[in-house]
């Protein structure tokens, strides 16, 4: 029995000698050196021995790589592993150095004001059948689409109902009626874009150069110019103002510099005659002895009128300035910018008479 | 003001959903340029690169007579990025005053964050290397040296963006012996050396196996030209990580070192007046006392 124990703790030794000297030729010890072993990357920060480099560049190059790439090998086996389709992996932590992004973190999706609406509520969407049964036909039919139920084309005859001409065509009536709806819902999608598009704050829109296929608008170059006016240090108080003949679009060019420089506050002079401080000293006093108090729900009324005119504006002065492209008559081609669309499809309505403004407008007025 | 493309057919739909931002990426793509004026000399190195990248690459063979100079001008390289959706691009040209140049790049949403100009000093092709080719798009070790990376704010840059390069897929696990080739970049006096090395793995009867190393090309010196790095505003905004992967930390919660989960629990003070103690003749509650 001594002898075979003997043996197996001979064995075991020589084993145990052998993995040793296995590892020794493996194991390699650094210091200085970052690792993401998420990525599988090494960053060695020890200095290089510059001579070695400069004499045997290839073979100093090619042992460095050893050396660093066993390091890494070894601390990739260090981590857990598991098994995969019949193979062992190491699992890969995550990375740890900032890599970009190629574009930019998704946005949730504005919703549409019927989805406000109806979270408002509290309405929620009842899922319904795709298929409906057609009494008539006597078999399964789609709700929408293709053949779909109570379709337009099943129609051989419609009654004229008695309030109306016996000579009217009920059956362009009804296409009609379809177009109009069709246009109504383009419409609301087109200002649910521009509801989540709408840009807030300047009543200048920004600056952007174009590529050089497109020409700016009238209006853009006329932004583009308000905004250098007061892109000085003293908001283009000093600049020079346009030659004379040009009085028109200066006062324009003016006015819009007026509004993207913001307000500054003015102060009166403390050496004005004392009269009209006494005035209006007097006229406060006056006021608070007369008890005229503040009626809030006017004040509310006067602040919301005023915000739904700068609305209206700011939107009129959109559409005015697609109207002169339309006019051209660049056709709509695949890319087409929603205000453009918008512009075509109120065209195409007036011309068929179509969509005689069911559903509220709100402050985009055609003229 | 944006466009809104509104697709036509289901298929264009499909297509332009697809190009939406993600909230997980995939792995980078890169479009090789060529510009009108490229020798035959940059084009294999273009090549080479190319070489490293698969699958994730597209070269785009056919250069005309279009001169592409991104430090001039980036909107060609801007729009072929965006057509090709490719984040990443490689654009080769050569000239007199800039011979055998290559700018390396990458864009962030459709628009140039870093670009590099490098002009290839040294080049020693992957075909002069007679070992067998690595496999399409095996993972590679990256092994970056040398002080510089470190102290010069471009280099630093390089660095990184040559990680985003090579880094390839995103893995959970990695199988140690599929491991083929191992990129190592060493900026030594202004120079980048680039080299690459195929692996070959030994078993020692350790966990850990011995990993030889044969040169296999492209060797490539690359020095740094001129080079446009990305605004830390915008590079910020690049690296902002969307708040489904942002791990959240968890309170509380600990785990041993033999995988049993702890928990703690904070809870309000006790409520000491219905304490049972122990029962005593003494302290009996008398009917006058109650």
């Amino acid at each position: 029995m001594a002898a075979i124990d003997c043996n197996i703790g001979s064995i075991l030794e020589q084993i145990e000698e052998k993995e040793k000297e296995a590892l020794k030729s493996v194991q390699i010890e650094k210091e200085l050196v970052d690792l993401d072993l998420g990525l599988c990357l090494m960053v060695d920060n020890n200095p290089l021995d510059s001579n070695e480099l400069r004499s045997k560049k290839e073979d100093y190059l090619l042992n460095l790589a050893k050396t660093n790439g066993q390091f890494l090998m070894n601390n990739l086996a260090d981590l857990e592993t598991e098994t995969v389709e019949g193979y062992t992996c190491v699992k890969l932590p995550a990375g740890k150095t900032p890599i970009p992004r190629a574009l930019p973190i998704p946005k949730p999706k504005p919703p549409t004001k019927w989805e406000t609406y109806a979270k408002e509520k509290g309405i929620q969407h009842k899922k319904r059948e795709k298929l409906v049964w057609d009494d008539v036909a006597k078999q399964w039919k789609p709700r929408y689409g293709y053949n779909r139920i109570n379709s337009t084309k099943d129609q051989w005859v419609v009654e004229v109902p008695q309030n109306k001409d016996e000579n009217t065509d009920m059956f362009e009536e009804i296409q009609e009626a379809k177009r109009e709806k069709v246009a109504k819902n383009e419409f609301q999608r087109l200002r649910n874009i521009a509801r989540a598009n709408k840009i807030k704050g300047s009543s200048l829109t920004p600056v952007l150069p174009k590529d050089g296929k497109e020409k700016e608008t009238r209006d853009e170059v006329m932004n583009a110019a308000a905004v250098a006016r007061v892109s000085t240090a003293s908001l283009g108080k000093f600049d020079r103002k346009l030659p004379n003949g040009l009085d028109k679009i200066e006062a324009k060019l003016s006015s819009k510099a007026a509004k993207a420089s913001g307000k500054k506050r003015k102060f009166e002079s403390n050496f004005d005659n004392i009269d009209k401080e006494k005035k209006r000293y007097s006229d406060i006093l006056n006021k608070i002895d007369k008890g005229d108090k503040i009626d809030g729900n006017k004040a509310l009324s006067i602040i919301t009128q005023k915000k739904i005119n700068a609305a209206v504006k700011s939107d009129n002065e959109k559409t005015k300035g697609k109207d002169r492209k339309s006019k051209k008559g660049k056709k709509a081609g695949k890319r087409v910018s929603f205000h453009n669309r918008s512009q075509q499809k109120k065209k195409q309505m007036g011309s068929k008479g179509g969509f005689k403004g069911k559903s509220k407008g709100g402050p985009r007025k055609g003229k | 003001m944006d466009k809104v493309i509104k697709p036509k057919t289901a298929r264009g739909k499909r297509k332009l959903l697809q190009r939406e931002p993600k909230v997980i990426e995939g792995p980078k793509n890169c479009v090789f340029l060529r510009s009108s004026t490229i020798n035959q000399f940059t084009t294999d190195v273009m090549k080479d690169i190319c070489t490293l990248k698969k699958p994730f690459t597209v070269f785009r063979n056919k250069h005309g007579n279009k001169l592409i100079l991104p430090f001039e001008d980036v909107s060609p390289v801007e729009f072929l990025c965006k057509k090709y959706e490719c984040p990443l691009f490689v654009v080769g040209s050569h000239s007199k005053k800039r011979a055998n140049n290559i700018v390396m790049g990458r864009t962030f949403d459709n628009q140039v964050l870093d670009m590099f100009e490098l002009g290839i000093e040294n080049y020693k092709p992957m075909a002069e290397f007679k070992i067998p080719k690595i496999a399409i798009g095996s993972k590679p070790l990256l092994i970056f040296g040398g002080e510089q990376f470190d102290e010069q704010e471009e280099f630093k840059r390089f660095r990184n963006f040559l990680i985003d390069f090579f880094v390839g897929c995103k893995l959970d696990g990695l199988r140690l012996s599929g491991v083929e080739h191992v990129i190592q970049v060493v900026a030594h006096e202004s120079k980048i050396l680039f080299r690459c090395y195929k692996v070959r793995l030994s078993p020692t009867g350790t966990k850990y196996s011995k990993l030889e190393l044969e040169e296999m090309g492209p060797r490539i010196d690359f020095s740094l030209r001129r080079s446009k790095l990305a605004s830390d505003d915008l590079l910020k905004k690049s690296l902002k990580k969307p708040a489904e992967v942002r791990i959240k930390k968890v309170k509380n919660i600990k785990k041993s070192k033999l995988g049993t989960t702890f928990g703690r629990i904070h809870m309000t003070r006790q409520d000491y007046s219905g304490l049972q103690t122990r029962k005593m003749k003494g302290l009996k509650k008398t009917a006058a006392t109650s």
